[in-house]
């Protein structure tokens, strides 16, 4: 039954189109609440959908799709991440006061994307779920039409994001021209070539800016500053997870034979991104962007297990998922907060904790798992990946990497200690929203129990290397 | 002959060059947008000229055409969402200019 | 195969060096006079009214972008209809699916007004 591959992505689709024509034919504030219900249920029965698939391990038409354990599980984590971002927009829409229901569709059809992103057999279908989600999200990152800085990171976004289309798909052509083939598995099969190579160098260069990695991260700051709030989240928990998806999916199955040199590359590259997302988000007083460099730094030690793949594939990857897993509720629920609390700037947060209590703790679970602290998710994601990188004996590497994740702790214990320790400033009440409440709810929850009992999990990921390469 | 797989991916390659080179170098977001597209048309150009001269199109191996399909709808969908983009941009600031997106810094 | 070609080559020059040679006899035989209406656009007709670069309203970009759209969809046409006989019934019902979600577009952009002029 070739269907279910698509049941997941064509329900979103569905679901967009339907709350499409409720911006069409409703009036007035209900359709705000109308187009809420429709995605949420969209998203829920697509979740259901695809966990369906766990254990299919087949492929779909024609090797288009190609439905395995790791993407199924990527794009669950994707899926969460969407439900958990339309759970926070709808706090934000209601502050901002913007009747635009397009929103949600838009959300609907980048998750759409991420779908078939993770599940993409082929490159023609990566590269249509990579453009449906991309392009869904230039037009979300300028959503705030009136606001000079929403225009500029969407600009920004948008002539970076198609700068880097452009060299994915000249690497790609050059895979083409070197194989003949575009089914990923059967380029896998091919002999190392000068036009593979090629292909690869181009592809990285593509692949890195996507995921804002250190020599393209220029872009990332002022997009996440400049972007609604919970269109950050979403970039940062839902497009970094489909980004790492097609990126392991298509370095380690289609250039499997492709030699050495990426590895000591990707080293370099993870070591720069530790150290310069690190360091410079010590100096930002402004916490949208703080949490710009620490996402950063995040996409750096996930490199850093991506460059161990060398002798080890199914530990790499294993932990690459892992963190995305973990790293979609942190960030996710920090930034909910920062919705709920309507503020960006550090001093701003000054006592907040006193003010509302619960949304207090919440947000110093959120940083403790960032800056990864034991017992919360972000520890064990951490732990994680420095034990596969040293197991690989990337010793240099990693001793990096630990120094400056202790360098990160200090600027995230510094909002906490603003958080407790300050004297409280009255700003503008926070919004009482119940949607926001929730999904930091669902955060919090998720945080934990990937922290404290994530053996089930662990296990389910160690399996779906082999998945992939059924 | 001319006409050879090498001197279609020479012109491609320079092509690709253009385009990259007037995305980085060029103020007006116009012309920026056209550079992209020049970039995604090299892509094209390589595209079918692999799948011309290296395969059989006649044996079923005509993935390079479907691939071009696609990146021409894709590459149309990009124009309009970034032209949108800079209608909105311009309604808000009057100008066209890279230079002057410097709303955020460090 | 390169024999075929020199017709057009042969063409070509002829083509070139009939108009040098016009330009050439009207350059230095024909009679010059400056007058007010030498640097017109048009020498002989309407007389301009404003400049060439105007600004164009925003709705020109719209429509614009709203044809390219609906227009480069054919793209996906193209291959069905070559190949429809040995696509069948599975081809056609996937192809209505694909129209139906562009015709939800075009209802879509119909109901928010997005074709409306004023």
């Amino acid at each position: 039954m070739q269907f279910q591959a698509i049941y997941p992505g064509s329900l979103l689709v569905a679901a967009a189109i339907l709350v499409l024509m409720a911006q069409s034919f409703v009036k007035g504030e209900k359709k705000l609440t109308i187009s809420l219900i429709i995605s949420l249920i969209g998203v829920i029965l697509a979740i259901f959908f695809t966990f369906k698939l766990f254990g299919v391990n087949e492929s779909f038409y024609e090797n288009a799709l190609r439905v395995d354990d790791f993407g199924v599980f990527l794009s669950l984590v994707a899926l969460i991440g969407t439900a958990l971002t339309i759970l926070i927009s709808a706090g934000y829409l209601k502050k901002v006061k913007s009747y635009y229901t397009e929103y949600y569709a838009l959300i609907l059809l980048a998750a759409c994307g991420m779908v078939f992103l993770t599940i993409s057999g082929d490159l023609i279908t990566f590269l249509i779920g990579l453009e449906i989600m991309s392009i869904s999200i230039y037009i979300l990152a300028g959503f705030n039409r009136e606001s000079k800085k929403s225009n500029e990171a969407a600009m920004k976004y948008f002539i970076l994001g198609a700068f880097s289309t452009g060299f994915l798909l000249f690497g790609m052509s050059m895979v083409y021209g070197a194989t003949g083939e575009i089914v990923i598995s059967e380029i896998g099969k091919a002999e190392k070539s000068a036009g593979m190579l090629i292909g690869l160098g181009l592809m990285l260069v593509g692949f890195l800016f996507k995921i804002g990695a250190v020599p393209f991260q220029n872009w990332v700051p002022d997009v996440y500053e400049g972007a609604p709030t919970p269109i950050t989240a979403f970039m940062a928990a839902g497009v970094k997870t489909a980004g790492f998806a097609a990126f392991v999916r298509i370095i380690l199955i289609a250039f499997q034979n492709c030699g050495e040199e990426w590895h000591t590359i990707l080293q370099v590259i993870a070591v720069l991104s530790m150290i310069v997302g690190n360091v410079v988000a010590i100096s930002q007083r402004n916490i949208k962007r703080l949490l710009a460099y620490s996402s950063i730094a995040h996409t750096g030690y996930m490199l850093l297990a991506f460059a161990a793949a060398k002798s080890d594939p199914n530990m790499a990857s294993s932990s690459i998922l892992f963190y995305l897993f973990t790293y979609t509720f942190t960030v996710i629920g920090a930034f909910g907060i920062l919705i709920y609390s309507g503020r960006e700037n550090l001093d701003d947060f000054a006592g907040f904790a006193h003010q509302k209590r619960f949304m207090g703790i919440a947000m110093t679970v959120f940083f403790f798992s960032l800056a990864g602290i034991p017992s919360t998710a972000g520890f064990m994601g951490k732990l994680f990946i420095f034990m596969t990188a040293i197991d690989q004996k990337l010793y240099w590497a990693s001793v990096i990497g630990i120094i400056t994740s202790m360098i990160s702790v200090f600027y995230y214990l510094r909002v906490v200690v603003y958080l407790y320790m300050k004297p409280e400033v009255t700003r503008a009440a926070p919004l009482t929203d119940w949607n926001v409440a929730i999904a930091s709810a669902v955060s919090v929850i998720g945080v934990f129990v990937l922290g404290l009992i994530p053996q089930s999990v662990i296990q389910l990921i160690l399996t779906t290397y082999q998945s992939m390469l059924q | 002959m001319f006409f050879t797989l090498e001197n279609c991916l020479i012109l491609s390659v320079i092509l690709f060059s253009i385009g990259c080179y007037g995305v980085l170098t060029k103020r007006n977001i116009l012309v920026i947008l056209m550079s992209i597209e020049l970039m995604l048309n090299a892509v094209n150009l390589s595209f079918i000229s692999f799948n011309y001269f290296n395969y059989n199109m006649m044996n079923g191996e005509e993935m390079g055409h479907f691939f071009v399909l696609v990146i021409i709808a894709i590459a149309a969908a990009e124009a309009a969402v970034g032209l949108a983009i800079l209608v909105a941009l311009f309604r808000n600031r009057d100008s066209a200019d890279i230079e002057k997106l410097v709303e955020m810094k460090w | 195969m390169r024999e075929s070609y020199i017709t057009i080559l042969m063409y070509i020059t002829f083509v070139l060096v009939n108009g040098v040679i016009m330009l050439a006899l009207s350059h230095f035989f024909g009679p010059r006079r400056q007058g007010r209406g030498k640097f017109d656009p048009y020498e002989c007709g309407v007389p301009i009214r404003d400049e060439a670069h105007k600004r164009f309203p925003v709705k020109f970009y719209l429509i614009a972008t709203l044809f390219i759209l609906f227009d480069i969809e054919t793209v996906f046409l193209i291959p069905w209809s070559v190949t429809y006989k040995q696509a069948g019934v599975t081809g056609f019902l996937y192809l209505l699916v694909f129209l139906a979600v562009l015709t939800s577009g075009f209802i879509y952009l119909w109901r928010r007004g997005a074709l409306e002029w004023d």
